[in-house]
């Protein structure tokens, strides 16, 4: 159902998201999950069993449909070309002037993908939007999708066809997120305005059988501040603090939480971190990625830009022939209303 | 009257309206189904070859062309709004205007910044949908007159009087009364071209259309249009409720058939009680009804033919709705559209009006008189 | 038949009735003709009959409209469409369908006409009102007369008792006009229809007429009487009923037959007068306006023009007459460039008008369309005017001057639509004079209008040939032509068959010829006014 592109409900979203001021009004704050990482990784990866997403799945199946509501949140953009080429300091590193550090969760659990978070150094007035293509780019997992509204369709390639399409019991839509007072808020901007501030945390989620609106589910990954890696060495503010591993984020510990069926805890004491093993009701794994970038579905995106490449000539050729067509008719039409008069 | 039933595939005649319609509306629902430009453009081809080639020397059959100026203008309009207040779709840069930034409770909206190709792309597919929709009840308009369609109508509509008739004929009333100001306006000195006659004259058009539209209703009604006849209030009473259901059911499955999310109840279910609701009322208003049809329209071959191309064009759209995503080709990233074969050869379906329909009769072929086989 | 009883009309946002305490009665099998000058309600009075006002109207009707025992407040138009019929003033815009048989079936198949009556009754129609060649025609096709012969046909093949008409041969060429009233009478005579008709060329109606409603409409009550009871007072009155009051004439004669009769000492003290006193003064010609050089036109396969050509000189004002559909308005649309010539040339001051563009095209010819109402798109006579001044660039209160010679005070904050038919006419007329263009073109100008106000027309145009503009105006209005024309052009299928001195060629046409030459023929005299200057002359020689 998923794949299949619903022409009215695309037009719905469209009309939502340049109009809409509405979208953005629900705001939920939900528990907060918060996983940690051993030695602060760049990109922390969680896969999700399938027993929990059906029944996420089932959860979310009697949502009323608030079909408008969707899009508008579902927006995000790429990064701009302008952004694009900024020269990427390491997150761990120093900041020049005009840059900022965020955080970027992304969580395609529900796609057969993982949960991933990514620390990023962008200039500052990035947008959500280009934050999420520059995210692309570096981890080589190719731009975003879009639909013909602006509507998210797809990150890293997933899902690979379709854009907020609506089935029986919702929509399936990538949900945008962002961090407040260490929470998950339902997106409450527009990605492809909204600025980044330093040290912001947004969250992009694939739901499924979504409402469109504050309820739905939030990332796997908590927006906590300890997704930012610490700063080298030689940056670090106070020389006692512990070299790598250690956080600048010894700020806001948060403690364990859980939310449905994946929960990670991280205890921060002093400098050290610990990780406790994955607890809660479902056997959750936590898969961590160590240390750099993991691409999450790079076969797939290669897959689709390949034959994206491949058939283009060909179309070029259909189009030829069509408007060859067309010209036909036009011309024959031309010389009927003429021996009409 | 027996003798009406023959008619010949080639005499000039008027094909039905409702098998016009219904191949018009067929075409439009391709167009809503599709933002291939390439499709789009060859919707609008095909309409307006059918239009030209089987229109009557009727006022209204120039209209074509007024539809196709809207649709253009629909373009241009969706076009503006795309650079001035649309999604700031990220994508390749063409130029950048200044971005006004909005107060928090609108941080939805996005005012000015830079605009890309691929927004802008994105825009022009959506206009040409509308425009070739636009086309589509343009052809319609051309190759049938209101006139025509208000007489096909159930005897139960006529209630409504007034209202069908001008929700009827307005449109090309509006395009009659735009070529007659057109005309004023020269006369009086005005440049008929550009931006400012057009709104300038968009007042005294649509009040001249309201004007005829409702002399219209007056004529019809002083000369008989919608006469009781003999039944009594409760049957009437009760083939304006089923006619009402029979319109909300179809106006409910109509939207389910083209919105995949909705509950199987509101599709062919929904369709197939509004059809039965219709059917009801027809039988219902047409015994009570005391009205009789001078020369009745026939629906034979030709009007099978018109009918059915539309639905070969609409069933080839479905199928290949089914088969991917070549109807909706993305445009972020940008990508050559694909051009399906089988809608293409679905949309060429689609001409053989131009061919089966029979010519409407011409001034030429009635200036002698006819020999009217009676 | 029919019955109005203390009716008192009025129109929303009206301040005062259009009609006041009405109150008549037409017997069964009568002609009743509506007069009264323009803006008098005649039209209001006409759709009352049925119920069309206030129904689709607005406004307040009290009293009561009895139609055949039936009150009309209680029954709709449409239940009353067996027995009345209802021919409105544009039959054009009452039409429901888009051919002529279809037009003419419309009303049967509504009141359930079994289908072989059908067909009986159509033929008849066609043959009655003359439409036969036309039947399988479209009717935008049709000129105006046909369309309103088809008009009145569509109406009475439903069979209708009563039959109302708003100036139904105000479209109309003579010719065709006295068909329509024939077939009229022949109604009327035949079948017991009771028939109700508005008209402003009394000269065309009054001899068919039992009876008058006279509607002065300045809040007096309506006279009803026998034609020659009402117009001993009235202020209108056709050219024969005043040839007969200056003569002296009694009774009063009502048609041309009745005043040859009586009119023989009036000819034989004329006959004593010197022609040249009748011929209007000759004006003095300018120089060549406009010309058409073998002028083709076609609508789709039909030929509107095949090769005329043609030359207007300031100063002259030229009638342009002829059957319906002969050409006359394509010929004014080609003068003023609305359509391109189809093949051969038209030139107005030197420029060819279809390539000028529209601010220019009005500096050289100005056209008042046959519904002057449609130049007129503002809220207030102010507007318009002002509007005016802006699109042809001129000196801000030019048009209100224009305005103020051809139609002094008028009120600049009314809407164009509530002023008199005569007034509109004059605000349209000024808009396309302001820019003074040198060629004036008018199309069936005195449609609508009453005596009064066409010869206030008629003055009008004849100071501005006198001011040196070339008038040509298209009219099937024969007296009109004779009070102000120089020249006649007349036209048929397209081609010109006469162009002359507007007296030789009226005069010895038996359709163009007005009733004043028709009464006084042999003598070449064309109106009242000719044959007062006439009588003046005579006892002046007598004197001396």
């Amino acid at each position: 159902m998923l794949h299949h592109k619903t022409v009215v409900g695309l037009r719905k979203v469209g009309l939502g998201s340049v109009g809409g001021l509405g979208p953005w009004s629900g705001r939920v704050s939900h528990p907060f999950p918060a996983p940690t990482h051993p030695e602060w990784p760049r990109t922390v990866n969680h896969q999700l069993p399938s027993i929990a997403t059906k029944r996420l799945h089932q959860m979310r199946a009697s949502r009323a449909m608030a079909a408008a509501l969707v899009g508008v949140v579902a927006l995000a953009g790429m990064l701009m070309s302008s952004a694009g080429n900024a020269s990427a300091s390491s997150c761990s590193g120093p900041l020049t002037n005009g840059e900022i550090r965020v955080v970027l969760v992304v969580d395609s659990s529900d796609l057969g993908g993982g949960a991933s978070a990514t620390c990023l150094v962008v200039p500052a007035g990035t947008t959500g939007s280009q934050l999420l293509a520059r995210r692309g780019s570096e981890l080589g997992t190719g731009s975003p999708r879009y639909g013909s509204s602006g509507l998210l369709c797809a990150i890293d390639g997933r899902p690979a066809t379709g854009c907020g399409d609506k089935s029986s019991s919702g929509f399936g839509y990538w949900a945008y997120f962002f961090e407040a007072g260490g929470n998950w808020n339902y997106g409450n901007s527009n990605p492809f305005t909204k600025r980044l501030a330093d040290g912001a945390i947004e969250g992009w989620r694939f739901v499924v059988g979504g409402c469109g609106c504050g309820q739905d589910p939030t990332p796997r990954i908590g927006p906590s501040l300890s997704l930012f890696p610490a700063l080298s060495p030689a940056l670090a503010p106070a020389p006692e603090l512990p070299s790598l591993p250690a956080s600048g984020s010894a700020t806001g510990t948060p403690s364990g939480a859980s939310t449905g069926g994946t929960t990670a805890s991280t205890a921060l004491s002093g400098g050290d971190v610990t990780i406790d093993p994955i607890t809660g009701a479902t056997s959750g794994v936590l898969t961590s990625a160590t240390s750099a970038v993991e691409p999450v579905v790079v076969g797939d995106v290669a897959l689709a830009a390949s034959s994206s490449t491949h058939s283009t000539a060909g179309r070029w050729i259909g189009i030829a022939a069509v408007f060859g067509l067309i010209a036909v008719m036009a011309g024959g039409a031309w010389v009927q209303t003429r021996r009409s008069r | 009257m027996g003798a009406d039933a023959q008619v010949s595939m080639t005499a000039p005649r008027l094909l039905h309206p409702g098998a016009w319609w219904l191949w018009a509306v067929a075409l439009a629902a391709c167009a809503l189904r599709t933002t291939n430009p390439v499709l789009l453009c060859l919707i609008v081809a095909v309409a307006g070859w059918v239009v030209v080639s089987r229109r009557a020397d009727v006022p209204w059959s120039r209209s074509f062309a007024s539809f196709l100026r809207l649709g253009m203008i629909v373009i241009i309009v969706r076009l503006v709004f795309q650079i001035l207040f649309g999604v700031r779709v990220p994508g390749t840069t063409l130029f950048t205007i200044p971005e006004v930034t909005l107060p928090g409770w609108a941080a939805g909206v996005s005012l000015g910044g830079p605009v890309t190709v691929e927004s802008l792309m994105a825009a022009l597919y959506q206009g040409l949908r509308l425009a070739a929709v636009l086309a589509c009840f343009g052809a319609a308009t051309s190759l049938c007159s209101p006139y025509r369609m208000l007489r096909a109508l159930p005897t139960v509509l006529y209630e409504a009087g007034v209202a069908v008739t001008i929700a009827f004929t307005f449109a090309p009333q509006a395009i009659v009364s735009s070529r007659q100001v057109r005309e004023a306006r020269r006369l009086r000195g005005r440049s008929d071209r550009g931006v400012r006659a057009w709104t300038a004259s968009a007042l005294p058009v649509l009040e001249g259309a309201l004007d005829r539209a409702v002399a219209l209703a007056a004529s019809m009604d002083s000369r008989g249009y919608g006469r009781r006849g003999s039944s009594s209030a409760s049957v009437r009473r009760r083939s304006i409720g089923l006619v009402l259901l029979g319109l909300v059911a179809i106006a409910v499955g109509s939207y389910g058939l083209l919105d995949p999310g909705a509950p199987a109840l509101f599709r062919i279910p929904a369709l197939a009680l509004g059809a039965v609701a219709l059917l009801g009322a027809l039988v219902a208003g047409g015994k009570s009804s005391t009205r009789t049809r001078y020369r009745p329209d026939p629906w034979v071959a030709p009007e099978w033919i018109v009918s059915l191309a539309g639905f070969v064009a609409f069933g080839s759209f479905v199928i290949v709705g089914r088969l991917g995503d070549a109807l909706s080709p993305s445009t972020n990233p940008l990508e050559v559209p694909a051009v399906p074969f089988v809608a293409v050869v679905g949309l060429l379906v689609g001409t053989l009006p131009a061919w089966f329909a029979p010519h409407p009769p011409t001034l030429a072929s009635t200036a002698a008189p006819l020999v009217v086989a009676a | 038949m029919i019955r109005f009883e203390h009716v008192t009309i009025t129109y929303p946002e009206a301040t005062s009735p259009t009609l006041f305490d009405v109150s008549f009665e037409v017997p069964e099998g009568e002609l009743c003709l509506v007069v009264g000058v323009t803006g008098s309600g005649k039209s209001t009075l006409l759709r009352a009959v049925n119920g069309l006002v206030p129904r689709f109207s607005g406004g307040v009707l009290s009293g009561s409209v009895v139609i055949d025992g039936r009150t009309t407040s209680d029954v709709a138009p449409r239940d009353l469409a067996d027995v009345v019929g209802v021919v409105g003033q544009d039959p054009a815009a009452g039409f429901v369908t888009d051919y002529v048989e279809d037009e003419l079936a419309y009303a049967m198949e509504n009141l359930g006409v079994a289908p072989d009556v059908m067909r009986r009754r159509v033929e008849d129609i066609l043959d009655l009102l003359g439409l036969h060649e036309l039947r399988n025609r479209p009717l935008a096709s049709l000129s105006g007369g046909q369309q309103q012969r088809v008009a009145i046909g569509s109406v009475l093949t439903a069979g209708p008792r009563v039959l109302v008409l708003d100036e139904p041969t105000s479209a109309l060429d003579p010719a065709a006009a006295e068909e329509v009233l024939a077939a009229l009478t022949r109604l009327v005579h035949d079948l017991g229809i009771t028939v109700l008709i508005a008209e402003h060329r009394l000269e065309r109606v009054v001899q068919y007429a039992d009876r008058i409603v006279m509607v002065p409409g300045d809040g007096r009550p309506v006279v009803v009487g026998t034609p020659a009871e009402v117009f001993g007072e009235s202020v209108v009155a056709p050219p024969v009923v005043e040839l007969g009051r200056l003569a002296g004439w009694s009774p009063l004669p009502l048609s041309v037959r009745d005043a040859r009769r009586v009119a023989g000492p009036l000819r034989d003290q004329l006959a004593s007068v010197g022609t040249e006193v009748f011929s209007r003064a000759v004006r003095s010609l300018g120089d060549v306006v406009a010309t058409t050089d073998s002028l083709q036109a076609s609508y789709g396969p039909i030929t509107a023009l095949r090769g005329v050509d043609l030359e207007f000189r300031a100063g002259e004002v030229v009638a342009l007459m002829g059957r319906n559909g002969a050409g006359k308005s394509t010929l004014l649309n080609h003068l003023v460039g609305l359509r391109e010539p189809a093949a051969g040339a038209v030139q107005v001051m030197g420029s060819v008008p279809h390539r000028l563009s529209a601010r220019d095209v009005v500096r050289v010819a100005g056209l008042v369309p046959q519904d002057s109402g449609v130049l007129l798109y503002h809220d207030t006579v102010a507007a318009e005017c002002s509007a005016s001044d802006r699109d042809a660039g001129l000196v801000h209160g030019t048009t209100r001057t224009v305005l103020d010679r051809i139609v002094p005070g008028v009120d600049a904050s009314m809407h164009p639509r509530d002023l008199s038919e005569g007034q509109r006419l004059g605000l349209a007329l000024s808009i396309v004079l302001a820019s003074e263009p040198p060629l004036l073109l008018l199309d069936e100008p005195t449609r609508g209008l009453d005596y009064g106000a066409k010869q206030r027309l008629v003055e009008v145009l004849a100071q501005l040939a006198a001011d040196g503009h070339a008038v040509v105006i298209a009219t099937h209005d024969v007296e009109v032509v004779a009070a102000v024309a120089d020249r006649c052009i007349v036209l048929a299928e397209g081609e010109v068959v006469a162009d002359g001195p507007a007296r030789d060629v009226v005069v010895h046409s038996p359709v163009f010829a007005p009733q004043v030459a028709k009464v006084l023929a042999p003598l070449a005299l064309l109106t009242v006014h000719e044959v007062e200057l006439a009588l003046a002359a005579a006892s002046d020689s007598s004197y001396s």
